[in-house]
């Protein structure tokens, strides 16, 4: 064999997005079918449009216990009872909180799907949320705190939002409360939050799995058809941006340190999307990304370095993110602001190329499960988006030239963003700030 | 109801130099996931070479006769593809995801490495790729709360000379120590088309996958056979050996191992629905007994399957604020016992069945994943049949035959214990 025998990339098979069959309920649910052939287990999720500025600011992660009790029994099945009966179908459920939305889901495998979404329907619509569970959930959800205080890649993360939204925004905090927050609250409290606030209007069901045989909308509407919208209005903010810090968070002894770099950018809506996003990719989102290819495998600094973008309705943010022995970390800062220096060295047409045909070739493995499908779908509901989006961005991301990359990243990414570390506390000097003891959270 | 039937269709070849090539064909959609298994993992290495298949799994990223360094990621991820390796106990993994215009390509640079490797890899590939191992050990075990307790139970439930004693991430002292030479002996022991196989599960036909791989592999010596020492099956252990390790966590924690069957033993299936019932969820009996009763913030039990001698199961709970580690103990080997006494229920033995049945579907369900286990169960159970019948073995397991394996294997006079200690002055 010889280096010419390589063989060439054939044509790309066609692929597109999987077609939802979709309907809206009389009380405003919207509902995503997704038939995949040979996906014998169906994931089916609720994402109830729920934006974190819909808890009382005394009683910040009140969602986030709200959704992690409504397993603990329904009026149904109240007790261990409820999920006796859902696993004994061979189901799982699972729910998780975000600054725009509340998700509940279940897999299940296609036999038993019918026996299944009664029972998600029962946790989402009518959960005990009994004074026990509840206040066991609020003890459960400290104790998480008290892990991410003391991992060190954990709390680095937990401190991002903060370091690039004012503080004014319900974005800026964590999601799941704080210690203090969550001793504001009882089981009353949740059950107040549940009734005002879990609603069909705005929320959207989105299941995938082989479907041949199920008549699903019919189960969907006998099960959520009653299901009344108590009326109460959400809202998703606009947050603006903090000021740029660089903050060191001291662990005495540490052998490695974890540094985030983050600023604000925009959402979806926003026409230098696609190009952004090629930006990032070239930056920090393969293999050979200008960030891994120089601190990963030209310097030997870290195992891994990425750059990641998270989306709002109205905004978003974008954070580099790795962990460096810590002899290195001035270095692999300074090494990282330059590289995110894209007006000192723009992209070329052949990074761009590479960046557009990793973002839109890998589709068809992303959603090639129900898993994959209903997450993306998840995702876009939760932004108020429509599943034809992961076409048409598709579409427009192919389109991105390496000078719209390079002036959509110049433009969003400011010349000084906020630089997280979480270390040795000796590496103030170098780093030229004074070194904080661990903040709770 | 019973869940889906699972009839994956396969087709075999072992090709003249002895690899072992297996296709699924599976036309849902333009992909095709390329595995490639190959039976040589950290049980491998000598007490005093630690890390190093792992090590190796690395550089073989680092380029080969006809690929730059980084490329084969590079390039796999430009077609859009997803790759990566990882080594455990008993194997290192490489695989690949790619649309079907890729896989042409794909199996052309696996060849590449597989046949040029040696010839490339040199001093700086190898300097720098033992930094990258010695920051994925920091990141992954060293700075992490609780990052060693895998780690300290391996070593606790097997003695000090055997091949699962170490970790597969090796010692630093080791990795630091590690030369090309080492490098080039190891390739020659374990690297050869006779200890791989090949799966290839998408969007092709079976001659098409075959014919591929015979144009790429086919032209690959036939090395002679590698002799493993024997791994004589430990007795589960007597006198519950326990050790303590006092770390900067944020909660007392308790980790109890027994040593298992290895695989291919009946019994330890029967064990997979044990340790379920036990802890998987939470209506599992130590969800009940230890976190609604608010001792443990957390408590599960698992088996890992393993091929020398022994597996390892262990139950591993994070002390509620507060509460002692033995009590937490006492509460864990009470539950146990009780298990052990009277066995599962019939319903907790349905649910069981119906809850792993759901996790093999979901697993089968990606195309990565099914030809990660094909190529699994072609090397450990000699063929990729396992796949389609170990459901139907499972779900015809009696409570009988569980609590029967329980008592055998998860007695708690055969535990070892380790405990992790609060210290807040580190």
């Amino acid at each position: 064999m010889s280096f010419a025998n390589c063989p060439r990339i054939g044509r790309q098979p066609a692929w597109s997005f999987p077609t939802a069959t979709e309907q809206i309920l009389d009380n405003g649910l919207r509902v995503w079918a997704f038939h995949l052939p040979g996906q014998y287990v169906i994931s089916a999720t609720m994402s109830l449009d729920l934006p974190l500025t819909s808890e009382p600011r005394a009683f910040e992660g009140i969602a986030n216990i709200a959704a992690h009790s409504l397993d603990e029994g329904t009026m149904a099945h109240p007790g261990s009872s409820f999920t006796q009966t859902l696993e004994n179908t061979g189901a799982v459920i699972g729910a998780g909180v975000s600054q725009l939305a509340t998700q509940v889901g279940i897999d299940v495998p296609v036999t038993r799907f019918r026996d299944a979404l009664p029972l998600l329907a029962e946790a989402i619509r009518t959960p005990c949320l009994a004074d026990g569970d509840v206040h066991r959930h609020i003890g459960l959800r400290r104790a998480e705190i008290s892990q991410m205080m003391a991992n060190s890649a954990q709390l680095a993360a937990a401190l991002v939002p903060g370091a690039v939204f004012a503080d004014t925004f319900r974005s800026s905090r964590s999601t799941g409360g704080t210690m203090s927050s969550l001793e504001a609250f009882g089981a009353d409290d949740v059950r107040d939050f549940h009734a005002a606030n879990y609603s069909p209007a705005g929320s959207t069901l989105v299941f995938s799995g082989d479907l041949a045989g199920l008549d699903p909308m019919a189960l969907v509407e006998h099960i959520f058809g009653d299901w009344a919208d108590p009326g109460t209005a959400h809202h998703h903010e606009s947050p603006t941006g903090a000021a740029p810090r660089r903050r060191l968070i001291g662990r005495p002894g540490a052998v490695q340190a974890d540094i985030r770099i983050a600023a604000p950018a925009i959402d979806r809506k926003d026409p230098r999307w696609p190009a952004y996003l090629v930006a990032c990719s070239v930056l920090g989102g393969t293999f050979q990304s200008r960030l891994n290819t120089e601190l990963r495998e030209r310097r030997g600094f870290t195992y891994g370095v990425y750059m990641s973008s998270t989306q709002q309705r109205h905004s978003g943010y974008s954070a580099v993110g790795g962990s460096f022995r810590t002899e290195v970390v001035p270095e692999a800062v300074t090494e990282a602001l330059r590289l995110l220096d894209v007006a000192a060295k723009p992209f070329t047409k052949a990074e761009v190329r590479r960046a557009i045909q990793y973002l839109t070739r890998t589709a068809p493995l992303r959603y090639a499960t129900a898993e994959g499908v209903s997450h993306q779908g998840v995702i876009l509901a939760s932004l108020g988006l429509d599943w034809r989006q992961v076409d048409e961005s598709s579409a427009l991301i192919a389109d991105v030239s390496a000078d719209e990359a390079t002036a959509a990243f110049t433009e969003i990414w400011p010349k000084e963003p906020a630089v997280l570390v979480v270390g040795d506390p000796a590496l103030a000097a170098k780093l030229g700030v004074e070194a904080e003891p661990t903040p709770q959270l | 109801m019973s869940p889906h039937k699972i009839s994956y269709p396969l087709f075999e070849k072992h090709l003249d130099n002895g690899l072992h090539v297996i296709v699924n064909p599976d036309h849902n959609v333009p992909v095709v996931a390329i595995n490639l298994w190959y039976d040589v993992g950290s049980a491998d290495e000598t007490p005093d070479r630690t890390g190093f298949a792992h090590l190796f799994e690395h550089l073989m990223f680092q380029g080969s006769a006809h690929v730059k360094s980084g490329d084969h990621i590079g390039l796999a991820q430009a077609a859009g593809g997803s790759v990566n390796g990882t080594t455990s106990y008993d194997r290192t993994n490489f695989f690949e995801a790619v649309p079907t215009s890729a896989l042409r390509r794909m199996l052309w640079m696996e060849a590449d490495r597989l046949g040029t490797l040696l010839g490339v890899v040199d001093q700086e590939s190898l300097d720098n790729q033992r930094e990258v191992v010695k920051e994925e050990k920091r990141q992954r075990y060293d700075n992490v709360p609780y990052g060693e307790a895998w780690h300290k139970l391996f070593s606790l439930v097997f003695p000090g000379d055997h091949p699962y004693a170490h970790p597969t991430i090796g010692s630093m002292e080791h990795l630091e120590a590690a030369t090309l030479s080492d490098v080039h002996t190891f390739f020659r022991a374990h690297y050869r088309a006779s200890r791989l196989v090949l799966t290839l599960a998408g969007d092709i036909t079976p001659d098409q996958g075959v014919r591929l791989v015979e144009q790429y592999f086919g032209h690959l010596p036939r090395l002679p056979g590698r002799v493993r020492p024997q791994v004589e099956a430990l007795p589960p252990h007597k006198g519950i050996p326990r050790s303590e390790v006092s770390a900067a966590v944020p909660r007392d924690a308790v980790y109890i191992g027994w040593r298992l069957p290895k695989t291919g033993d009946p019994d330890l299936e029967a064990l997979v629905l044990a340790t379920s019932v036990l802890g998987d969820g939470i209506t599992s009996r130590l969800h009940q007994a230890l976190v609604r009763t608010e001792l443990a913030e957390g408590a599960g039990a698992f088996t890992m399957a393993l091929a020398r001698g022994n597996s390892i199961g262990f139950v591993s709970a994070r002390c509620w604020e507060g509460i002692e580690p033995q009590a937490l103990e006492s509460v864990i080997i009470e539950a146990i016992q009780q298990f052990l006494d009277d066995g599962p229920s019939a319903e907790e033995h349905d649910r069981a069945q119906a809850q792993f049945a759901r996790e093999w579907l979901s697993e089968l369900a990606s195309l990565e994943h099914r030809a990660d286990r094909f190529g699994q169960a072609a090397t450990v159970y000699g063929s990729p049949n396992w796949v389609n019948e170990r459901l139907d073995k499972i779900l015809a397991l009696t409570t009988a035959d569980v609590t029967a394996a329980a008592r055998r294997w998860l007695d708690p006079a055969n535990r070892a214990v380790l405990t992790y200690r609060r210290n807040e002055s580190q």
